[in-house]
Protein backbone atom coordinates (compact mmCIF):
# COMPACT_ATOMS: atom_id res chain seq x y z
CA UNK A 1 0.00 0.00 0.00
CA UNK A 2 0.99 2.97 -0.63
CA UNK A 3 0.55 5.66 1.67
CA UNK A 4 0.73 9.92 2.04
CA UNK A 5 0.15 12.25 5.21
CA UNK A 6 -1.33 15.87 4.41
CA UNK A 7 -2.42 18.84 6.14
CA UNK A 8 -4.65 20.65 4.25
CA UNK A 9 -3.78 24.53 4.96
CA UNK A 10 -6.15 25.89 2.22
CA UNK A 11 -8.29 28.96 4.43
CA UNK A 12 -11.49 27.46 3.25
CA UNK A 13 -10.68 23.65 3.59
CA UNK A 14 -11.16 20.93 0.58
CA UNK A 15 -14.17 23.36 -0.78
CA UNK A 16 -15.93 21.50 -3.23
CA UNK A 17 -14.36 22.67 -6.46
CA UNK A 18 -11.45 21.09 -5.31
CA UNK A 19 -12.92 18.15 -3.96
CA UNK A 20 -14.74 17.36 -7.09
CA UNK A 21 -11.57 17.51 -8.90
CA UNK A 22 -10.03 15.30 -6.70
CA UNK A 23 -12.64 12.67 -7.54
CA UNK A 24 -12.11 13.27 -10.76
CA UNK A 25 -8.62 12.47 -10.69
CA UNK A 26 -8.78 9.81 -8.14
CA UNK A 27 -11.46 7.78 -10.50
CA UNK A 28 -8.98 7.68 -13.17
CA UNK A 29 -6.80 5.05 -11.60
CA UNK A 30 -8.04 1.21 -10.66
CA UNK A 31 -6.56 1.32 -7.33
CA UNK A 32 -8.42 1.71 -4.20
CA UNK A 33 -7.82 4.84 -3.17
CA UNK A 34 -8.85 5.87 0.55
CA UNK A 35 -9.06 9.37 2.58
CA UNK A 36 -8.58 9.22 5.98
CA UNK A 37 -9.17 11.94 8.61
CA UNK A 38 -9.28 10.93 12.06
CA UNK A 39 -10.94 7.87 12.53
CA UNK A 40 -13.02 8.28 9.56
CA UNK A 41 -12.40 6.87 6.02
CA UNK A 42 -13.93 7.65 2.80
CA UNK A 43 -13.50 6.44 -1.07
CA UNK A 44 -11.79 8.88 -2.68
CA UNK A 45 -13.75 7.86 -5.91
CA UNK A 46 -16.83 9.57 -3.93
CA UNK A 47 -17.13 13.08 -3.67
CA UNK A 48 -20.33 12.47 -0.98
CA UNK A 49 -17.87 10.60 1.03
CA UNK A 50 -15.32 12.86 0.87
CA UNK A 51 -17.74 15.61 1.92
CA UNK A 52 -18.57 13.55 5.20
CA UNK A 53 -15.15 13.66 6.22
CA UNK A 54 -15.89 17.81 6.94
CA UNK A 55 -11.82 17.90 6.01
CA UNK A 56 -11.53 21.94 7.12
CA UNK A 57 -8.18 23.80 7.57
CA UNK A 58 -5.50 22.27 9.77
CA UNK A 59 -6.95 19.10 9.12
CA UNK A 60 -4.42 16.00 8.66
CA UNK A 61 -5.38 13.58 6.09
CA UNK A 62 -3.88 10.91 4.62
CA UNK A 63 -4.35 9.12 1.52
CA UNK A 64 -3.54 5.08 0.54
CA UNK A 65 -3.89 3.70 -2.28
CA UNK A 66 -4.04 0.17 -3.30
CA UNK A 67 -3.54 -1.61 -6.30
CA UNK A 68 -1.50 -2.23 -9.81
CA UNK A 69 -1.15 2.01 -10.32
CA UNK A 70 -1.29 3.28 -6.40
CA UNK A 71 2.09 5.34 -7.07
CA UNK A 72 0.94 7.11 -9.93
CA UNK A 73 -2.11 7.54 -8.11
CA UNK A 74 -0.99 8.96 -4.87
CA UNK A 75 1.67 11.10 -6.73
CA UNK A 76 -1.13 12.33 -8.83
CA UNK A 77 -3.60 13.22 -5.95
CA UNK A 78 -0.57 14.69 -3.99
CA UNK A 79 -0.19 17.66 -7.36
CA UNK A 80 -3.66 17.83 -7.37
CA UNK A 81 -4.09 18.57 -3.66
CA UNK A 82 -0.68 21.11 -3.51
CA UNK A 83 -2.48 24.32 -3.56
CA UNK A 84 -4.76 23.66 -0.60
CA UNK A 85 -2.27 21.57 1.70
CA UNK A 86 1.16 20.93 3.30
CA UNK A 87 2.64 17.26 2.94
CA UNK A 88 3.17 15.63 6.48
CA UNK A 89 5.81 13.30 6.16
CA UNK A 90 7.87 14.50 3.07
CA UNK A 91 7.86 11.32 1.51
CA UNK A 92 5.64 8.65 0.46
CA UNK A 93 5.95 5.48 2.95
CA UNK A 94 5.58 1.81 2.09
CA UNK A 95 3.78 -0.20 3.84
CA UNK A 96 3.24 -4.00 3.44
CA UNK B 1 -25.76 10.30 -17.34
CA UNK B 2 -28.01 13.49 -17.50
CA UNK B 3 -29.83 15.23 -14.90
CA UNK B 4 -32.61 17.14 -14.63
CA UNK B 5 -33.04 19.93 -12.24
CA UNK B 6 -36.82 21.14 -11.04
CA UNK B 7 -37.67 23.62 -9.10
CA UNK B 8 -40.55 26.42 -8.69
CA UNK B 9 -38.08 29.01 -9.89
CA UNK B 10 -36.14 29.46 -13.15
CA UNK B 11 -33.45 31.27 -11.18
CA UNK B 12 -32.63 29.18 -8.84
CA UNK B 13 -32.11 26.11 -11.52
CA UNK B 14 -30.34 28.39 -13.70
CA UNK B 15 -27.85 29.26 -10.85
CA UNK B 16 -27.87 25.36 -9.88
CA UNK B 17 -26.79 24.68 -12.93
CA UNK B 18 -24.40 26.98 -13.48
CA UNK B 19 -22.74 26.14 -9.97
CA UNK B 20 -23.14 22.41 -11.30
CA UNK B 21 -20.82 23.35 -13.97
CA UNK B 22 -18.55 24.79 -12.12
CA UNK B 23 -17.90 21.43 -9.79
CA UNK B 24 -18.58 18.37 -11.64
CA UNK B 25 -17.51 20.31 -15.53
CA UNK B 26 -19.29 20.33 -18.23
CA UNK B 27 -19.28 16.74 -19.68
CA UNK B 28 -22.59 15.98 -18.12
CA UNK B 29 -25.89 17.33 -19.65
CA UNK B 30 -27.86 19.03 -17.23
CA UNK B 31 -31.71 20.36 -18.20
CA UNK B 32 -33.68 22.29 -16.23
CA UNK B 33 -37.53 23.26 -15.35
CA UNK B 34 -37.67 26.13 -13.25
CA UNK B 35 -41.56 28.30 -12.50
CA UNK B 36 -44.77 28.10 -14.89
CA UNK B 37 -45.44 28.89 -18.43
CA UNK B 38 -45.70 32.15 -18.04
CA UNK B 39 -42.60 32.93 -15.92
CA UNK B 40 -43.96 32.96 -12.62
CA UNK B 41 -42.71 31.08 -9.20
CA UNK B 42 -44.65 27.29 -9.91
CA UNK B 43 -43.98 24.42 -11.75
CA UNK B 44 -45.13 23.23 -15.39
CA UNK B 45 -45.82 19.81 -15.82
CA UNK B 46 -45.23 20.39 -19.98
CA UNK B 47 -41.70 22.71 -19.08
CA UNK B 48 -40.97 19.25 -17.12
CA UNK B 49 -41.87 16.74 -19.55
CA UNK B 50 -39.70 19.00 -22.08
CA UNK B 51 -36.46 19.29 -19.67
CA UNK B 52 -36.93 15.51 -19.23
CA UNK B 53 -37.09 14.56 -23.10
CA UNK B 54 -34.00 16.99 -23.68
CA UNK B 55 -31.88 15.31 -20.77
CA UNK B 56 -32.54 11.27 -22.75
CA UNK B 57 -31.37 13.23 -25.90
CA UNK B 58 -32.17 11.84 -29.12
CA UNK B 59 -30.91 8.33 -31.22
CA UNK B 60 -27.32 10.05 -31.36
CA UNK B 61 -26.74 11.07 -27.74
CA UNK B 62 -29.05 8.86 -25.99
CA UNK B 63 -28.49 9.53 -22.22
CA UNK B 64 -27.90 5.97 -20.04
CA UNK B 65 -29.53 7.28 -17.46
CA UNK B 66 -31.78 10.29 -15.92
CA UNK B 67 -31.55 11.57 -12.64
CA UNK B 68 -34.33 13.94 -11.77
CA UNK B 69 -34.00 16.54 -8.71
CA UNK B 70 -36.69 18.58 -7.48
CA UNK B 71 -37.04 21.10 -4.86
CA UNK B 72 -40.97 21.02 -2.98
CA UNK B 73 -44.38 20.35 -2.82
CA UNK B 74 -46.33 20.39 -6.44
CA UNK B 75 -43.02 19.76 -8.17
CA UNK B 76 -43.02 16.17 -7.44
CA UNK B 77 -46.89 16.44 -8.44
CA UNK B 78 -45.85 17.85 -12.04
CA UNK B 79 -43.29 15.56 -12.31
CA UNK B 80 -45.42 12.56 -12.18
CA UNK B 81 -47.52 14.12 -14.98
CA UNK B 82 -44.40 14.81 -16.59
CA UNK B 83 -43.46 11.57 -16.45
CA UNK B 84 -46.46 9.82 -17.22
CA UNK B 85 -46.41 11.14 -20.83
CA UNK B 86 -42.70 9.37 -21.57
CA UNK B 87 -42.55 5.94 -23.76
CA UNK B 88 -42.27 3.23 -21.50
CA UNK B 89 -38.71 2.79 -23.03
CA UNK B 90 -37.45 6.36 -21.95
CA UNK B 91 -39.49 6.59 -18.62
CA UNK B 92 -37.61 3.26 -17.57
CA UNK B 93 -33.58 4.93 -17.73
CA UNK B 94 -35.44 7.88 -16.14
CA UNK B 95 -35.04 7.96 -12.09
CA UNK B 96 -36.51 10.53 -9.62
CA UNK B 97 -34.43 11.14 -6.23
CA UNK B 98 -35.24 12.44 -3.21
CA UNK B 99 -31.96 13.93 -2.05
CA UNK B 100 -31.57 17.24 -1.51
CA UNK B 101 -31.77 19.78 -4.68
CA UNK B 102 -28.42 21.37 -4.48
CA UNK B 103 -26.12 18.65 -2.61
CA UNK B 104 -28.05 15.97 -4.60
CA UNK B 105 -27.37 18.19 -8.09
CA UNK B 106 -23.46 18.76 -7.47
CA UNK B 107 -22.34 14.72 -5.87
CA UNK B 108 -24.44 13.68 -8.55
CA UNK B 109 -23.08 15.66 -11.79
CA UNK B 110 -19.42 14.94 -10.19
CA UNK B 111 -20.39 11.02 -10.25
CA UNK B 112 -21.51 10.74 -13.54
CA UNK B 113 -18.23 13.06 -14.86
CA UNK B 114 -16.28 9.99 -13.77
CA UNK B 115 -18.89 7.84 -15.45
CA UNK B 116 -20.88 6.35 -12.72
CA UNK B 117 -23.95 4.88 -13.73
CA UNK B 118 -27.94 5.71 -13.10
CA UNK B 119 -27.54 3.28 -9.49
CA UNK B 120 -24.73 5.00 -8.59
CA UNK B 121 -25.23 8.39 -9.06
CA UNK B 122 -29.24 7.80 -7.98
CA UNK B 123 -27.02 6.61 -4.61
CA UNK B 124 -25.00 9.33 -4.24
CA UNK B 125 -27.84 12.04 -4.64
CA UNK B 126 -29.91 10.05 -2.14
CA UNK B 127 -26.82 10.24 0.31
CA UNK B 128 -26.37 13.48 0.10
CA UNK B 129 -29.20 14.08 2.45
CA UNK B 130 -26.59 13.03 5.21
CA UNK B 131 -23.84 14.74 5.17
CA UNK B 132 -22.96 16.99 7.65
CA UNK B 133 -22.81 20.54 6.62
CA UNK B 134 -20.85 21.61 9.94
CA UNK B 135 -18.02 19.53 11.69
CA UNK B 136 -19.79 17.22 14.38
CA UNK B 137 -23.56 17.68 12.95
Amino acid sequence: MERRALTILDPSGLHSRPAARFVQVASRFQSRVTVRHGDRAADAKSLIALLGLTIRPGSEIALEAEGPDAPDAIASLTAELAPFAALTTGTAVIES
Amino acid sequence: MSLVLVSHSRTLVEGLREMVAQVAGDDVRVTIAGGTQDGRLGTSAPQIAEAVRAAIGGPEDRAEGVLVLLDLGSAALSLELALEDLDPADRAIVRVSSGPLVEGAVVAAVQASVGADLEDVAAAAADALAVPKVPGS
